[in-house]
């Protein structure tokens, strides 16, 4: 990483580490001991700073996080849009998450494209007694029926599924050999591991085991066969993304999993690099691709035109020099619209402190967008995250700014109290704790129902939110004059 | 496994995706879908714990938990809450019955711990409202008003537009949700009966705004086909209001009902001239309902925002009342009980066809007035 950030004005370790104290104050020992390791003040010149993380929550406060099957049907597997995604179990996993995470698909919606739907295998009572193998089998045979065009079958389980012993690989092997296509059985039960983290896991190790490798690209390979993952098309990034690197002459293959076709994920052993936005929930599938087939992968940021440059110069080094001389011109080309962005809103933003707590990438992914608008991110942290994660983030923030890990609402609460964020960037359950309380928010999981905010194109409407929420006249109206 | 072996990618061609567009919305397709005995696409109902929350959300400081008896048995034991803490419990499975019996089972539990040991010998003559699994804190508000407008002290139990105050239970009466005029009638009146008072003028005044209302814009739903999904509470109400207004409901979906739900909403329909065609669907989901519309139309579907899909498919607007709506600002401020909430489902309805046939017309027919 290039040099250190300055010292944020207003934070230093002494302010922000008794900040911290306080906060733990709340807690009886027990908690107080568990919850410790989990948040600092960011010091990135010591290299001894870790932040606790990818452990169980501490049980009765209020998590943000999500479950194992959260993580596999609402990331990995429901943006594919041509299988049917079965939520197997009683309903409501299914439909709490259904249409809520924004993913969004092209296509024709219960013929070719099946994301926008919800299917289940509404659980009743008799199924918890006597096993749901059989009404799983007799389901595909109706999805595979009422559905030609779906290209396969996915098989989500609920936590009674793996409470009760339901063997679902076995009907899955056998719906598989019977509709001569994938049924894949993903035993992503939401009480496995500590958070949706292990559900991306367990997810990748389903397309490893029955996806990647059995298909191959029709026509001719070329030198410049790209898969973009781990971007899941909240809001349409992907294709914001995909345009882009369009541009500069890459051929993307294969889409994991925003928006994707799960024959083309089945090819990207073919692809001569992997480009990944959101190492998290993917890096495994990058790994095994690299050990397996000998694909290289390479981390990539699309927020914000800085982060966008950076990354589009990484991404020509790669490549020869067609893609490289293609990289310059289009960085060219959008450079004065981009400027032409930040002309209209950073006078407006200039100065503004943002408190960053949501999943996967973005806590610090975003903070160069941000930055591009003369923001600071004074406080990051991860729902789920793991040391790897934190590692690339400590160099990213300022010096006794915070950084955290599965924050509970009322540490949360404490934290904004005390830094005074001029902006609440996190999800559903935070969103109105905050904005109730007079403090600007954006829900940054969905994009606040906006977007795209990848690259280029998303950057304007991210410029556009961010000065939306901090700069509403409604805000001026909180305080009653009587 | 050979090179030649793996299989090609293939591209679904537009061809394919034409055929199978038309083929979804045929009678032929309708069977098949209505034949299905395993998959559930697409369902209007969500599970137990989603009521208990609501239902505990009502009660002010109170937190939600999925919790075991055993567990808060422990707790208290060892000192980590107080032995006189409420730690009200039900069981929510959710492989049973829907959010609406979460709701009532939490609430039940909420009621019986707070009174246990308590023995009600004469009532305190006030009445409490138990409004149901609902959404709308607009509603809420309707009934507290309506309570105060006569003077009755009450309270609306797991308010979840205000707090709660501790009631023991007395005298019990079970009314649909008022939705319409004749239900809102049943309520004041029932209201009236049990607290000795009359119906307030401010009530009674309102009733005929609603009335001059409703026959005022009689016209723009008279004869109107509509597609109803939802609780069967929010459905026995909002069919009651259609068939006031000459309107028909045409398709009726609940995705989890009893028997005595379909014989009661089958004798609404067969009270009315208005209800004669129509047709009750029980344990169907939302993918049946698309079937539907789009073989044997109708003008308008009233139901939550997951209907948005089926609607599109057919070409006609939703309306969107239940829970949840997720799409648009604002709904759940809006009463639909009562009489104010009847003007405000007309005026709905209305403007909506009004809008759209303002929105789509030929220019000749573009006209000033509606």
């Amino acid at each position: 990483m290039s040099d250190l950030k300055k010292p944020a004005e207003g934070y230093s370790m002494e302010d922000t580490s008794q900040m911290l104290e306080d906060t733990l104050s709340i807690y009886t020992d027990k908690a107080r001991a568990k919850r410790e390791p989990h948040m600092s003040a960011n010091d990135p010149d010591d290299s001894g700073c870790a932040i606790r993380s990818n452990r169980k929550t501490v049980p009765g406060v209020m998590s943000a996080r999500g479950c194992a099957y959260a993580g596999a049907k609402g990331v990995v597997w429901g943006p594919i849009r041509d299988m049917v995604h079965v939520s197997h179990g009683p309903v409501g996993c299914g439909f709490y998450s259904w249409g809520t995470r924004r993913n969004l698909t092209s296509g024709t919606v219960g013929v070719d494209n099946f994301s926008p739907m919800m299917f289940t295998s509404d659980f009743q009572e008799h199924d918890i007694v006597y096993g749901g193998d059989r009404k799983l089998e007799k389901l595909c045979d109706e999805a595979h029926e009422l559905f030609p065009l779906a290209k396969g079958i996915s098989i989500l389980s609920e936590c009674p599924v793996g409470l009760i012993g339901d063997d679902i690989n076995a009907s899955a092997k056998q719906a598989s050999a019977k509709l001569n296509m994938p049924v894949v059985p993903c035993n992503c039960e939401g009480f496995r591991g500590v958070s949706q983290s292990l559900g991306h896991h367990i997810s990748n190790d389903t397309i490893r085991d029955y996806i990647i490798g059995t298909r191959e690209f029709d026509g001719p390979e070329s030198p410049y066969d790209i898969a973009l993952i781990g971007d899941y098309n909240i809001g349409g990034d992907i294709w914001a993304a995909v345009k882009v690197l369009e541009e500069i002459g890459l051929n993307v293959k294969a889409q994991w999993t925003g928006d994707g076709q799960i024959e083309h994920i089945a090819a990207t052993h073919k692809v001569k690099l992997n480009l990944i936005h959101c190492y998290r929930s993917m890096n495994y599938m990058c790994k095994v691709m690299e050990e397996k087939y000998g694909i290289p992968w390479l981390e990539f940021n699309f927020f914000g035109p800085t982060k966008i440059k950076e990354s589009l110069r990484a991404i020509g080094e790669c490549f020869d020099d067609t893609i490289k001389a293609n990289v310059e011109k289009v960085i060219a080309r959008y450079d004065a619209e981009m400027q032409a962005v930040i002309d209209e809103y950073r006078p407006r933003l200039e100065g503004k402190k943002v408190m960053v707590f949501v999943g996967g990438l973005r806590p610090r992914h975003t903070i160069g967008a941000y930055e591009d608008l003369g923001m600071e991110v004074v406080a990051a942290g991860y729902e789920f995250a793991h040391t790897d994660d934190y590692d690339r983030t400590y160099p990213e923030m300022a010096k006794g700014t915070l950084v955290f890990d599965d924050a509970s609402e009322i540490e949360l609460e404490k934290w904004v109290e005390h830094m005074k964020p001029d902006l609440v960037a996190s999800g559903i359950k935070e969103k109105y704790v905050f904005q109730k309380s007079g403090i600007p928010f954006r829900q940054m999981h969905s994009w606040d129902y906006s977007g795209p905010y990848h690259a280029y194109e998303g950057f304007e409407i991210f410029a556009r939110d961010i000065d939306m929420a901090i700069n509403s006249p409604t805000w001026g109206l909180v305080k009653s004059p009587f | 496994m050979s090179e030649c072996a793996v299989k090609k990618v293939t591209e679904i061609t537009t061809d394919e995706v034409e055929e199978i567009s038309k083929w979804i919305d045929t009678e032929e397709y309708k069977e098949k879908n209505f034949a299905r005995t395993a998959l559930v696409i697409n369902p209007a109902h969500a599970c137990q714990p989603l009521g208990a929350q609501m239902v505990a959300y009502g009660f002010e400081e109170t937190l939600p938990f999925v919790d075991l008896n055993a567990f808060t048995k422990n707790a208290k034991n060892d000192g980590l809450i107080p032995e006189d803490f409420p730690t009200p419990y039900a069981n929510t499975p959710s492989f049973t019955g829907t959010h609406i019996h979460g709701y009532d089972a939490m609430l039940k539990s909420i009621l019986a711990y707070l009174s246990e040991g308590k023995k009600a010998e004469t009532d305190n003559g006030k009445i409490n409202i138990i409004p149901g699994f609902d959404g709308n804190v607009g509603n809420l508000r309707e009934y507290k008003r309506i309570l105060s407008a006569f003077g009755i002290e009450g309270t609306v139990l797991a308010d979840i537009s205000d707090t709660l105050d501790k009631e023991f239970v007395g005298e019990a009466a079970t009314l649909s949700l008022p939705i319409g005029v004749k239900k809102t009638d049943e309520l004041l009146l029932k209201l009236s009966e049990l607290s000795g008072k009359p119906v307030p003028a401010e009530l009674v005044a309102e009733r005929g705004h609603a009335v001059d209302a409703m026959t005022d814009a009689h016209q723009y739903l008279h004869n109107k086909k509509f597609a109803l999904f939802g609780d069967p509470d929010y459905l026995l109400g909002l069919v009651s209001f259609l068939l006031e207004m000459g309107a028909r409901p045409w398709h009726v979906l609940c995705s989890r009902a009893t028997k005595k739900f379909t014989k009661e909403m089958q004798a609404l329909l067969d009270s009315n001239p208005y209800g004669a065609g129509c047709t009750v669907y029980v344990n169907k989901d939302l993918w049946h309902m698309r079937s539907l519309l789009v073989t044997d139309p109708v003008d308008m579907m009233i139901g939550d925002t997951h209907g948005k899909f089926a609607a599109r498919a057919a070409g006609i607007p939703l309306l969107r009342v239940g829970f949840p709506i997720i799409d648009r600002v604002n709904l759940h401020r809006t009463p639909i009980v009562g009489y104010t909430g009847a003007i405000s489902l007309l005026t709905q309805i209305a403007n909506k066809f009004l809008d759209i046939k303002d929105d789509t017309c030929e220019d000749r027919f573009f006209e000033m007035m509606r």
